[in-house]
């Protein structure tokens, strides 16, 4: 492990106050009150203090710093210095020493794949979760409400799943009375779902699954067996990629309008985010766009130089997160492929900007390397 | 069985796939550069020179040249003078980064007289494609029948009870891939004399001499014929250069990089090229030893001032060179290690570097060429004489 600094400079002490100050002013504010611009300026405070932060207390950063030359202060978020995201499966990241590490977040469960490996400590780990509470309870409400999940109970008890299991056990916080549709063959347990549905029809629920498996083992099965139920108060959330629904051409529409016959809910909300930032997950708006939350920002690069890519332009997602303190993950640019759609224009009401994500760069084959990474260990790890 | 499938010769109904193994385990071999083979080997440069797909592939083309008939003469009147034979059945892994590879080690062993199973990586290319169709158009034919029989290129999942099965009937196995996988066959139990020969994983570099580089007209030559050792397989192939030893003169340096660049920006560009380039880059930077690339638009050039076997594991070719600066020709010998298999270089003596080979502390370095020539293939590969290790030199006194 690559240990931090251990002389902590005083201005840095400072510095980290002055975040806890202006991070807890921005967390006050609503979505809907700070436009793109602002919100910018805000994080930018932040960020410039995150980079200074890591490159004392991160010897990688800090030499992956000074070998680029980097600025001690960026004047635009745009400018400031990226990680490439995959580093956080190479080396160990971590801006704490060893003994204030709470839990080391692991992206994958199984032996096949590389897994991210960040370090949280508790004040990283608290910011996490009331950032991710924030962000879900404007979609969901603060009540925990009876709560469907569509999977199999034995994800949750196999050791195998734990990256699946992770996931579930997140969003359950957000739920009571949790009921798993499925069994442990992930097939309709329809004794469990009508006992559900008796007592909770037309009543708000909260109902939960991995994108591609809510798609092929509920909606897909309840459609051939003809089976139709009526959650018209429910909210449903899902996440974990389109790429497998876009091979069967299911788009988001298709999507949403089969989970409105099948379930008959009309409450459907997308949402992305990653293991290396926690938290600052992005939700799919009434409207069908994904926002940037109040924490987070994005930049969208042109693949084949880097440069700032326009409104509506595919590049490569880098995402900043005002988050970690505890492993220099704030500005990661991620393999994944997409597009600013809006900026401060979304007829939801929230102010700032929203993305699409189109799907992810393809993989160099590299000999004696595997490095794939399933989508559902994805969500897992950052819930 | 049922993940089994022959490749080539193409079979018909998956009931003969047993009978086809077996019949090539049991075929008595050929005689060491018998005229059916020959006229094989013939046959295949042929198609492969003249066939338009193929044509389209620079590492076929290369393949198509080195088996022409006067390459296969020069090699069978270098044969040792007396009687040499084959050794049997000669098991095959082939890598799954360097498509065409598997021809090389395999014709080594059709010259030598064996019969082969080749295990062919699964990963799927269209020049890998393009070489089994060939094989298989030649293998239909009826003057090659008997040759079919004694050769199959098999293909079957990593986690199959294959290569255990197979392993016990070879009397030599030849073994690309990664450490891992190498160690993986290797545990396999084998007869008592079957051979094995490795080629695990390696990485190359070239030295070039600075005070030799003085006019474009020298630069505009060494990127090209140093393109020339990158370009096929993406830099994957361990005999792609990797690392960059530069010493003396340095004038000339950011113009080499920029033609090499040129040469480079000529291919379809790939998306994730740059973010590769990004991710390696600094994974190699955070160790404090790495600067600021000189260049990072179709290749990568970073900048070392110490060289180590974590970066060459890190590094997934595809252009990216570490540069190490050296200040005398004798520094090279700190940054070789076991894992070097090609030296190439540009206005060195090559005694010079022969002598430094020779040291006994020198552990790495199986091969010395010019700059353009470290894919060139013989059959000298990875300190092997690989034709000596697939037969049997029979001792008169």
């Amino acid at each position: 492990m690559l240990k931090s600094v251990s002389s902590t400079p005083v201005h840095d002490v400072e510095s980290l106050a002055d975040y806890e100050h202006l991070l807890s002013e921005l967390m006050q504010l609503e979505p809907s009150q700070v436009n793109q611009t602002e919100k910018s300026q805000r994080l930018l405070k932040l960020f410039n203090i995150l980079h200074r932060h890591h490159q004392q207390h991160c010897v990688a950063y800090a030499n992956i710093s000074r070998a680029n030359q980097q600025q001690e202060s960026a004047n635009s978020v745009a400018e400031l210095p990226y990680l490439a995201v995959r580093l956080f499966k190479q080396l160990e990241l971590s801006s704490v020493e060893p003994q204030d590490v709470f839990r080391v977040l692991q992206s994958s469960g199984t032996t096949s794949q590389t897994a991210a490996k960040v370090y949280l400590d508790k004040a990283t780990s608290a910011r996490q979760s009331k950032t991710l509470v924030n962000i879900l309870q404007r979609t969901i409400g603060k009540q925990r409400l009876p709560m469907l999940i569509i999977d199999a109970p034995k994800v949750v008890k196999d050791p195998k799943f734990s990256a699946r299991a992770a996931g579930i056990q997140g969003l359950s916080f957000f739920g009571r009375e949790h009921c798993y549709a499925l069994d442990d063959d992930m097939q309709p347990n329809w004794s469990a779902i009508d006992a559900f549905a008796a007592k909770y029809a037309d009543k708000p629920v909260l109902i939960f699954g991995f994108t591609f498996m809510l798609w092929a083992y509920f909606i897909q099965t309840l459609n051939t067996q003809g089976k139709q139920l009526n959650f018209s108060q429910g909210v449903l959330l899902h996440s974990g990629g389109w790429k497998k629904l876009e091979a069967q051409k299911v788009d988001n529409t298709t999507f949403k309008d089969q989970v409105l016959t099948t379930l008959g809910v009309s409450r459907v909300h997308n949402f992305y985010g990653m293991a290396e930032q926690v938290g600052t997950i992005f939700v799919e708006c009434s409207e069908g766009h994904l926002h940037a939350p109040l924490l987070a920002d994005v930049i969208v690069r042109n693949p084949v130089d880097f440069s700032e890519c326009k409104v509506g332009e595919q590049g490569i997602i880098q995402v900043l997160s005002a988050l970690p303190t505890s492993y220099p993950g704030f500005s990661l640019l991620t393999e994944d492929l997409g597009r600013i759609t809006s900026i401060d224009t979304c007829p939801c009401g929230q102010l700032g900007l929203t993305v699409a994500i189109d799907g992810r760069l393809p993989k160099t084959e590299v000999r004696g390397c595997s490095d794939t990474h399933s989508a559902e260990a994805q969500v897992g790890a950052m819930l | 069985m049922n993940d089994l499938k022959i490749l080539a010769p193409a079979q018909h109904g998956q009931n003969v796939l047993r009978q086809a193994m077996q019949a090539c385990i049991e075929a008595t071999p050929f005689t060491v550069f018998s005229a059916d083979v020959l006229a094989f080997i013939n046959a295949l440069s042929k198609y492969l020179l003249q066939d338009v797909s193929a044509k389209q592939h620079a590492e076929l083309v290369a393949l198509g040249f080195w088996l022409r008939t006067s390459q296969m003469q020069a090699l069978k009147n270098q044969q040792p003078a007396g009687l040499n034979k084959a050794l049997g059945l000669v098991l095959h892994f082939t890598p799954a980064n360097v498509d065409s590879m598997f021809v090389y080690s395999w014709v080594c062993s059709l010259l030598m007289g064996n019969n082969n199973i080749v295990r062919v990586a699964s990963a799927e290319s269209a020049a890998k494609n393009i070489l089994l169709n060939t094989l298989n158009v030649l293998f239909a034919q009826t003057e090659f029948r008997e040759l079919a029989k004694r050769n199959l290129f098999v293909s079957y999942p990593r986690e199959s009870s294959l290569s255990a099965e197979l392993s016990l009937h070879a009397d030599a196995r030849i073994i690309w891939g990664g450490d891992t996988s190498v160690n993986a066959i290797r545990a396999l139990p084998i007869k008592p004399r079957c051979r094995d020969i490795s080629f695990a994983d390696r990485y190359s570099a070239a030295l070039i001499n600075g005070d030799d580089l003085k006019d474009e007209q020298q630069v505009a030559q060494l990127a090209s014929l140093f393109w020339r050792d990158t370009q096929p397989h993406q830099q994957q192939a361990c005999s792609s250069p990797r690392v960059i030893f530069w010493l003396g003169d340095t004038q000339q340096q950011q113009a080499l990089f920029l033609q090499i660049n040129a040469l480079a920006a000529q291919q379809d560009p790939e998306i994730q090229k740059l973010n590769n380039h990004l991710a390696v880059s600094q994974v190699m930077q955070s160790s404090g030893v790495v600067g600021k690339p000189l260049i990072q638009q179709s290749i990568c050039v970073l900048p070392i001032s110490e060289l180590r076997a974590e970066f060459l594991d890190w590094h997934m070719g595809t252009g990216l060179f570490l540069l190490m600066p050296l200040s005398k020709f004798d520094d090279l010998a700190d940054s070789i290690d076991n894992k070097l298999q090609t030296l190439s270089y540009w206005g060195m003596e090559q005694e010079q570097l022969l002598k430094l080979v020779a040291q006994p502390s020198i552990k790495g370095i199986d091969r010395i060429v010019k700059v353009g020539h470290a894919l060139t293939f013989s059959p000298d590969w990875d300190g092997y004489h690989v034709l000596d290790e697939l037969s049997r030199h029979i001792f008169v006194g």
